[in-house]
């Protein structure tokens, strides 16, 4: 099963300009990643904290509703962020690549 | 009727049992005795101790831990979404041709704050100092002139600019202290930890985080300096695990002519020296013409440390000679104190003496681009850069627009840019690659015309490009953020090849 997990992530990768993805679990640490340590550690860590507060703020609007995908550009990257349960599954990439 | 009668027979009978006695000579002799030397010895013993690292907690989750049915289970769900909006996104062209607001609009000079702790006009910005992250930042003051001993209570005091409850006109945290500050600067790296120097020579190490009691360490008067401290910087300050700072060492200069490395003691909260350097008074040029006593103190203005090799610092000194000084210097020398001095021996940290300015000297900072360059900036107005090369004539020299320059420093992100304030409340900017002798940008701390109050302080923000801060005179520190092309890292190749070529060209004319 553990080879089903790295196919998935081998094939998200393969996407144009995807730089790299991260599977987060509740308490935002890393499970699998394809970046190094220390970019993984912090991506996980802060992403975590966000997708709390999204989710937080549309339970508060309408308590029936719920976070399923974000997805944001900034000025380097589009950073892309499924939750759902007890996981993330965050997916990065690039954005001058792409254009 | 007796009468002599001779005997005529002699007889002699032999013993029967004694005998003549025969003398004869014989030898004897032991056999030679063997003397042998031999050693033996023990081995000496030695003790030594070693200790590991405390090893930062390893925050992946092991393999086998992980519940892997739920995981593909997520995955098998998640990823044709993921698949799906990466498709869309590769087909979108929303984005095509869109530039952010802010990249375009800024084309001068824009006040953002001006951070101001409660009406105190009579006091000056002595020190600030941006935090790691480039959104924090930390204020020291001192009143402008001391008549005597300073008891003058100050305070240090804390902005965060991003902060949803930000206030300009009040910091979110207050750090007492009971004498006025002169240096403040953050650890490079965790935004916890601010030291500050004081005007009597003491140095406090705080922690911003805790609520009460904020000092974690602090110097004593008797191994240390004993006036005002100009310059305070951190060695080796790396992030460790649960903030530790036990390999940090925080490197202070002084009036009093000392320069004193620090070993910070968490546990006793306190600083010792570990080294301590003192400036001999023959290295004072001897273009400077000055009369000179042996144990003369050279007080130290300004102190920078090189970006590349940290045991290279630059000294400039109240006399105008600028030194580069060595932290790995082993020379002892005779310091300045005679009794009641406890503490490592002196060093001569002294290696190279470069031309001397004519005045004090206000600041040295060396480029944060290239090794060799720095530059010394003196009360004679001038600017000079300086490869560290060369010590007997500076590379190039800038006279200063400003009548009394007071503080200059490099920019963060472009190598050819340098800001300088002034004490008629005015920042310069240079963009060396255009000119040497003109400021391409100059700007005033305030919409007035007339007395402004001097900028005793400056600071880049080494974090968010653009952003510069500047203390005035009055107790105001201003931020303001520079026009794009003065802080974009695109023009960096450009400024990396103008330093090359203004230190190779120099090195080609001694040929």
């Amino acid at each position: 099963m553990a080879s089903e997990v790295e196919e998935t992530l081998k094939k998200l990768i393969a996407h144009k300009g995807v730089i790299g993805t991260i599977i987060v679990n509740a308490e935002g640490i890393p499970i699998k990643s394809t970046m190094d340590p220390h970019t993984t550690t912090q991506y996980s860590g802060l992403i975590n904290q966000l997708v709390e507060q999204a989710r937080t703020m549309f339970k508060e609007i309408d308590s029936s509703n719920d976070l399923t995908f974000m997805r944001m550009r900034t000025k380097k990257h589009e950073l892309m962020v499924a939750p759902d349960g007890d996981y993330l599954l965050i997916v990065i990439q690039n954005t001058s690549e792409r254009a | 009727m007796f009468s002599d009668r001779n005997a005529m027979n002699i007889v002699e009978f032999p013993s029967c049992w004694k005998k003549s006695r025969s003398v004869k000579d014989s030898e004897c002799q032991s056999e030679a005795q063997k003397m042998v030397i031999v050693e033996t010895q023990v081995t000496l013993r030695e003790d030594a101790e070693s200790q590991t690292e405390e090893q930062a907690k390893e925050t992946k989750v092991n393999e086998d831990q992980i519940n892997l049915p739920s995981l593909v289970k997520f995955l098998v769900k998640v990823t044709p979404i993921m698949e799906e909006e990466l498709a869309a996104a590769a087909r979108s062209r929303a984005f095509d041709g869109y530039e952010l607001a802010t990249e375009k609009t800024d084309s001068e000079m824009r006040k953002l704050h001006v951070l101001v702790n409660g009406n105190q006009e009579d006091i000056r910005v002595s020190g600030l100092t941006w935090g790691p992250s480039g959104s924090v930042m930390a204020v020291s003051y001192e009143m402008e002139t001391h008549m005597d001993w300073c008891d003058h209570l100050t305070q240090l005091c804390i902005w965060n600019i991003n902060r949803r409850d930000f206030d300009p006109n009040k910091p979110y945290k207050i750090i007492p202290a009971s004498s006025c500050l002169t240096v403040v600067q953050f650890h490079p790296r965790d935004p916890a930890y601010v030291a500050a120097g004081g005007f009597t020579g003491e140095i406090y190490l705080w922690s911003v985080s805790r609520e009460q009691d904020p000092l974690v360490a602090n110097s004593s008067s008797m191994s240390g300096h004993r006036e005002k401290i100009t310059s305070l910087h951190w060695i080796n300050a790396t992030t460790t695990a649960e903030g530790s700072l036990r390999h940090t060492q925080l490197l202070s200069a002084a009036l009093d002519g000392k320069m004193i490395l620090w070993n910070i003691d968490m546990n006793t909260q306190a600083l010792t020296p570990s080294k301590r350097f003192w400036i001999p008074a023959e290295h004072i040029p001897r273009s400077l013409n000055a009369k000179i006593r042996a144990r003369t103190e050279l007080g130290i203005t300004c102190l920078d440390l090189n970006k590349e090799d940290e045991n290279i610092i630059l000294l400039g000194t109240e006399a105008g000679a600028v030194f580069q000084g060595s932290l790995a210097a082993i020379l002892p020398v005779q310091g300045p104190d005679k009794e009641s001095d406890e503490g490592p021996e002196y060093l001569d940290p002294v290696s190279v003496s470069f031309q001397p300015h004519r005045g004090r000297i206000l600041e040295v900072r060396c480029s944060p681009f290239a090794r060799d360059l720095f530059f010394s900036l003196g009360s004679d107005r001038e600017i000079r850069l300086w490869s560290l090369l060369q010590p007997h004539a500076p590379v190039a020299i800038l006279h200063s627009e400003a009548t009394i320059p007071l503080r200059a420093q490099w920019s963060p992100f472009r190598p050819a840019v340098l800001a300088l304030t002034s004490s008629q409340g005015q920042l310069f900017l240079y963009d060396l690659r255009q000119s040497v002798s003109r400021a391409a940008l100059s700007v005033k701390s305030s919409e007035r015309s007339v007395a402004l109050p001097s900028l005793s302080s400056l600071a880049f923000n080494a974090w968010t490009p653009g952003w510069i801060g500047a203390g005035d005179a009055h107790g105001g520190t201003h931020v303001w953020k520079l026009p794009a092309p003065w802080s974009g890292t695109d023009q960096q190749t450009r400024d990396r090849l103008w330093i090359t070529n203004l230190l190779t060209r120099l090195e080609d004319e001694e040929q």
